[in-house]
């Protein structure tokens, strides 16, 4: 079996809920193994990063270079290139930073690619077997891939519950010297903070989130009914802020917010991987969908197959009968 | 409209493997090093647990569920 490496995406210092799924997708591809953490970055933001993986990973290596602050993926590419050995296999979050790197990559280190990856079916011999989504999520696939030479694969978030076990005192090998100088036609030039809407999403411990599966603007009042009687915010997948009846502020997934809350209720929301890489930080994750095929319930902790305009408002009655007799 | 018909009669070249210069061997189905073996429609809820008791009984439920992971000010 080829040498797994998971490379970790991280922000101000703090590792991305993926580092943990991606050691839990490499135990899976093989349960012998002992996948090797890939780290890139500078200054202090690389210590803080590395030191927060530390329990997931038995072998971490850091490349530390200026140009590495702001992780672009041109950049990182040719740095990932200088150390992974040939016939690696390395996994990457299937998110926007995953897509940018992962392909090129591939093609770099003469391997496999493989996007998507929900699942590992098995290994024979030199081909891994894994489960993607097709059709919208409405069908899975099997995917024989010939990783004899290597693979590059994807992972989509959500998709491997961290690995429970005792932590592993992971050994750090700097390997910044064995990449030298960078250079790339596009650089970073500054970050654009989001507007804030008139509420933030973000700071919620509890998320009412809603989907497609609220079919009209009226209807959205029946989520915010909801919320209010929970104590939650209203957030959204991005078909409700397309048809305007939310703004963009109250967007969770890749092209709206990151939240972290404790609680997360997904009403009628299908689960794509755009929407999945916004929520972070492992919530306990409620999906209520009509359709018992939607492949939110395929990552969600608990599932309720049913019309969530139904089903809310009975929710909202029982969450005031339940306040009310509390407050006698 | 005048565009349409103008551009209808132009003939459209239709050109092989070989003739960009590119190695049969090395594109399509053979050399491909992804394949899709079978499809199939996952287990439903395979990853959750999924409520099957009345509506009434569900709401219930996710509101015990809810409470006790602290969701509930």
């Amino acid at each position: 079996m080829a040498r797994i490496f998971a490379y970790i995406v991280h922000k101000a210092g703090v590792a991305d809920d993926s580092a943990a799924q991606l050691a839990a997708a490499a135990k899976k591809m093989d349960p012998a193994a002992s996948p090797t953490a890939l780290l890139t970055g500078w200054g202090a933001d690389l210590s803080a990063a590395c030191d927060a993986i530390r329990d997931s990973y038995a072998e971490i290596w850091t490349i530390s270079n200026e140009a590495l602050a702001y992780p672009n993926a041109e950049l990182i590419r040719k740095a990932l290139i200088k150390v992974v050995p040939p016939g690696s296999i390395v996994l990457v979050a299937h998110e926007h930073f995953g897509i940018d790197l992962a392909p090129g990559l591939s093609i770099k280190l003469n391997s496999t690619f493989v996007s998507d990856v929900l699942d590992i079916a098995g290994i024979d011999g030199s081909d891994l077997k894994v489960v993607r989504q097709e059709f919208g999520g409405q069908v899975s696939a099997h995917v024989r891939c010939d990783i004899s030479s290597g693979a590059v694969v994807t992972v989509r978030p959500g998709a491997f519950k961290p690995l429970e076990g005792t932590p592993v005192a992971a050994t750090v090998v700097d390997k910044s010297s064995e990449v030298g100088a960078l250079t790339a036609g596009r650089r970073y030039l500054e970050t654009i903070v989001a507007e804030a809407g008139d509420v933030d999403i973000t700071k919620h411990n509890v998320l009412v989130s809603i989907g497609r599966g609220i079919q009209k603007q009226e209807n959205v009042a029946i989520a915010q009914e909801l919320a209010e009687a929970m104590g939650a915010a209203v957030s959204c997948s991005r078909p409700v802020v397309d048809a305007k009846w939310l703004g963009k502020s109250r967007q969770v997934g890749s092209s709206g917010k990151t939240v972290k809350p404790k609680v997360y209720l997904a009403c009628g929301i299908s689960g794509s991987f755009q929407h999945l890489a916004g929520l972070k930080g492992s919530p306990f994750l409620i999906a209520i969908n009509k359709n018992p095929r939607a492949p939110i319930f395929q990552v969600a902790d608990v599932g309720i197959v049913d019309d969530i305009l139904e089903f809310l408002p009975e929710l909202t009655n029982k969450v005031r009968e339940m306040r009310s007799v509390a407050a006698k | 409209m005048r565009g349409i018909r103008a551009v209808a009669s132009v003939p459209i070249p239709t050109f092989g493997v070989s003739d960009l210069g590119i190695d049969p061997g090395a594109v399509g189905q053979a050399a491909a090093k992804v394949k899709r073996v079978d499809y199939f429609v996952p287990a439903l809820g395979k990853g959750a647990e999924m409520l099957k008791g009345s509506r009434e009984e569900n709401v219930d439920k996710v509101l015990e569920l809810v409470a006790a992971k602290g969701g509930l000010k």
